[in-house]
């Protein structure tokens, strides 16, 4: 299915990268309100908002050559560059709880995404997910799914503060340990 | 063993980073340990986290304010014709000292007009120089700023134009001399206070030539609010996170 998907959908970023006006709108169109969402997740001000998202389009459309359809799906993809801007935005503003400014921060150079360890198939993650303890799923599913942050998930759970943390960080390490095992030769990402 | 625990700790303060919980102090170990480790992050937790994120809203996507698309619409128009793409995110605190340095005038030198106007470009891929051309045309916002040679790159000169509203920029350069990509690269650096202490990489790139104009697109990481000061430096090949300032070769700035 996921094949089929591919090969008869035509790819939006890579005709945004060949400068195809109307690949634009397509991407404003497929993408808009998965940006916005996620924003919405991370910001409450309205205004702050709608110029975060016009900066992570333009830094869309700037990095749509980077686009790789073999190591994720362009609603990954998009939503990766969505998120990291938000985070950064909170870590300048020095928002999150437990979040500090940015100096040190901007020191970590941008993983190479070419370099993934794991290509995605959102099928396989979520199998992968549900063979995860109970306690873990419930903070996957507390920090993605409802999007709290830490401290709410603890207050939430009644964990202290650093175990949340730590749970979320090896259930990542441990989803990304599976699915390495999981690789497939020629595997395509699922959108 | 030493160096498993190294490793795990790496990974676990890669997981960290992309969950976006990294204290101040962890994001310094992160950056010891991948300069130590001579690894880097593995793209993956980013992706994870994202592709878990974006899987999580499928059923909850809200759509853009109507005003908000409607600029986005706009401003796709803009830039529809070719973009150029970027790299890092430096951290470089210390760049005001070269801004604010009194004895690096901008008295600028003779500036360098070398912006045929070739007409309007239809076709992409379009040449730099092409490009340029079309940004002067439509950006009506654009700054204009001189390059003074510093140092031994006295004989430096030219001009970067930029534009705010459609985050583009390009560089004319003269007088820089040839570089061996395998043993040196040029940098640009863009200093824009309001949006952060840190300056913007503006990206690496090559003069080919001696001499005559080279006009280089700015391919700057983030979104620039109000460039105060464009600073190229000559680096290692492939550019630097963090430059040490050893060799500024020109500044624009004003």
């Amino acid at each position: 299915v996921t094949e089929q998907r591919l090969t008869s959908t035509r790819l939006i970023l890579p005709r945004v990268a060949a400068g195809e006006a109307e690949a634009m709108g397509q991407c404003l169109s497929a993408f808009g309100g998965l940006v916005w969402s996620i924003v919405r997740r991370y910001l409450s001000n309205q205004t702050e908002a709608e110029d975060l998202v016009q900066e992570i389009f333009i830094e869309i459309w700037k990095k749509a050559a980077s686009f790789n359809p073999a190591v994720a799906s362009e609603t990954t993809y998009v939503g990766l560059i969505a998120r990291r801007r938000a985070i950064d935005h909170l870590r300048r503003q020095g928002r999150k709880p437990d979040l500090e400014p940015l100096s040190a921060a901007a020191s970590i150079p941008l993983p190479d995404l070419e370099k993934s360890s794991v290509l995605l198939d959102s099928e396989t993650v979520k199998s992968s997910l549900a063979s995860f303890p109970a306690e873990t799923r419930q903070l996957f599913d507390l920090f993605f799914e409802k999007g709290f942050t830490h401290p709410e998930i603890a207050a939430k759970t009644g964990l202290p503060l650093g175990t949340v943390k730590t749970r979320l960080r090896r259930g990542l390490i441990t989803l990304r340990e599976q699915l390495k095992r999981i690789a497939i030769p020629n595997q395509t990402p699922a959108s | 063993m030493i160096e498993d625990d190294s490793i795990n700790r790496f990974n676990e303060l890669c997981a960290g980073h992309a969950l976006g919980d990294l204290s101040h102090e962890e994001e310094r170990e992160l950056a010891v340990l991948t300069k130590q480790l001579r690894i880097e992050p593995d793209a993956a937790f980013e992706l994870l986290a994202a592709s878990l994120e974006v899987e999580s809203l499928k059923n909850a996507i809200e759509p853009m304010p109507a005003g908000l698309e409607v600029r986005l619409r706009q401003c796709a128009a803009d830039f529809a014709g070719g973009m150029p793409s970027n790299v890092f995110v430096p951290e470089i605190p210390t760049w005001r000292k070269i801004v604010g340095n009194p004895l690096v005038g901008w008295a600028a030198a003779a500036a360098v007009a070398v912006f045929a106007l070739l007409g309007s470009p239809q076709e992409v891929p379009i040449s730099p120089a092409q490009a340029e051309s079309k940004l002067r045309s439509e950006a009506g916002d654009l700054i204009e700023r001189n390059f003074e040679g510093l140092g031994e790159f006295k004989s430096a000169g030219g001009k970067v134009v930029w534009s705010d509203r459609l985050q583009q920029g390009f560089m004319t350069l003269t007088g820089i001399p040839v570089n061996d990509p395998g043993k040196s690269q040029y940098q640009l650096w863009i200093v824009d206070p309001k949006r952060d202490e840190a300056p913007v990489d503006g990206g690496v790139f090559d003069i080919p030539t001696d001499g005559s104009p080279v006009v280089i697109p700015i391919s700057a990481k983030l979104v620039l609010t109000q460039p105060q000061a464009f600073v190229i430096t000559l680096e290692q090949p492939g550019g630097v996170v963090k430059s040490k300032q050893e060799k500024v070769v020109a500044l624009a700035k004003g």
